[in-house]
């Protein structure tokens, strides 16, 4: 007998509402999987009508997060039947980008630059989850052509770019205010470092 | 060219985020200079062309930064025109590695200020 390749799983994904079906209660969500846009129905939830609303008349296209269960077959995602957690997102979202920069490809910068590491993104993901402060301003975040990342901030007339080395996890700020600048190196592995990185913010705030 | 000459500089998507350039946009990689079209010869929209149609690379569109701009972050600009005639360097030889990421901070700023000057 042959075996089924249908089955349900669990789904997270980063992407954007992008049409809705009143009649069959269902929306169409696109996502980025593998450097390619990806389609999927979603059936529509009364708990989150009015945010997935909202998700498509937003103009400056607004980015969403969804979790729940996804009908899968041949490991391919057909469907989200049911929505467990779905949420608006700020154009910057931290999670959204990292998730996003997974995507990129070798080459993308004049046939040069390489992609950051999947693994590497996915652990830096963990660790702003659980150390960075929600209030403090949202970072830029930038690949670097040697597959690492910058992140920027300008707060205040104060400019702050974070080079964060995706190996080592090891950050160098470099603060500039006017003509002077300084410099710190940030251990991200270990939550000192994203103490510092926090307070150091929050000073400039 | 004059200060007022504009130094036209593709930017690749991946900067560009709620239209704010990295400052990587304007910063050499492993070299010293940093290649721009001199904006007095040709249109923003030729060196986009030239930029994604003959050189074959990407960009997401065009910005520029004025020649007084550039002599204001201390950097030399050099009319080398190779490997095409319109071609500029802005020289960054000599500039520590956090100088560089300061004088690219401002000169992304500067563009940024004045916007996409074409965008396909």
């Amino acid at each position: 007998m042959e075996e089924s390749t249908e089955y349900e799983d669990e789904v997270e994904l980063y992407g954007r509402v992008r049409a809705l079906d009143k009649s069959n209660k269902t929306f169409r969500f696109h996502y980025i999987e593998g450097g390619k846009e990806k389609r999927v129905y979603a059936n529509l939830d009364n708990m989150y009508e009015s945010l997935i609303f909202n998700a498509l008349e937003e103009e400056d296209d607004q980015k969403v997060f969804i979790r729940g269960t996804g009908n899968f077959e041949n490991r391919q995602l057909q469907r989200i039947e049911m929505i467990d957690d779905f949420r608006l997102l700020d154009s910057r979202d931290i999670q959204f980008r990292l998730s996003d920069l997974k995507n990129l490809e070798d080459g993308w910068f004049e046939n040069q630059g390489i992609a950051p590491s999947t693994e590497k993104l996915t652990k830096l993901s963990e660790l702003f989850d659980l150390y960075y402060t929600e209030d403090e301003p949202l970072p830029y975040i930038y690949p670097t052509l040697d597959g690492n990342l910058e992140l920027e901030w300008t707060i205040n007339n104060v400019e702050l770019i974070l080079e964060i080395d995706l190996s080592s996890l090891i950050g160098n700020l470099l603060i500039i205010k006017g003509d002077k600048d300084s410099e710190y190196s940030l251990d991200l592995n270990f939550p000192s470092g994203w103490n510092e990185l926090n307070d150091i913010l929050k000073g400039v705030c | 060219m004059k200060g007022c000459t504009i130094l036209l500089r593709q930017v690749v998507s991946d900067w560009i985020i709620d239209g704010r350039l990295s400052s990587q946009s304007f910063r050499p990689f492993k070299e010293d200079t940093l290649s721009t079209y001199d904006g007095d010869m040709i249109s923003s929209e030729e060196a986009y062309l030239h930029y994604t149609n003959v050189l074959k690379n990407k960009s997401a569109g065009v910005y520029g930064v004025t020649c007084d701009e550039v002599v204001e972050q201390k950097l030399q600009i050099i009319e080398d025109r190779e490997p095409y005639e319109e071609h500029i360097s802005i020289n960054f030889h000599d500039v520590s590695k956090n100088g560089r990421k300061s004088k690219s901070r401002k000169l992304a700023s500067y563009a940024f200020e004045r916007g996409s000057l074409y965008a396909p």
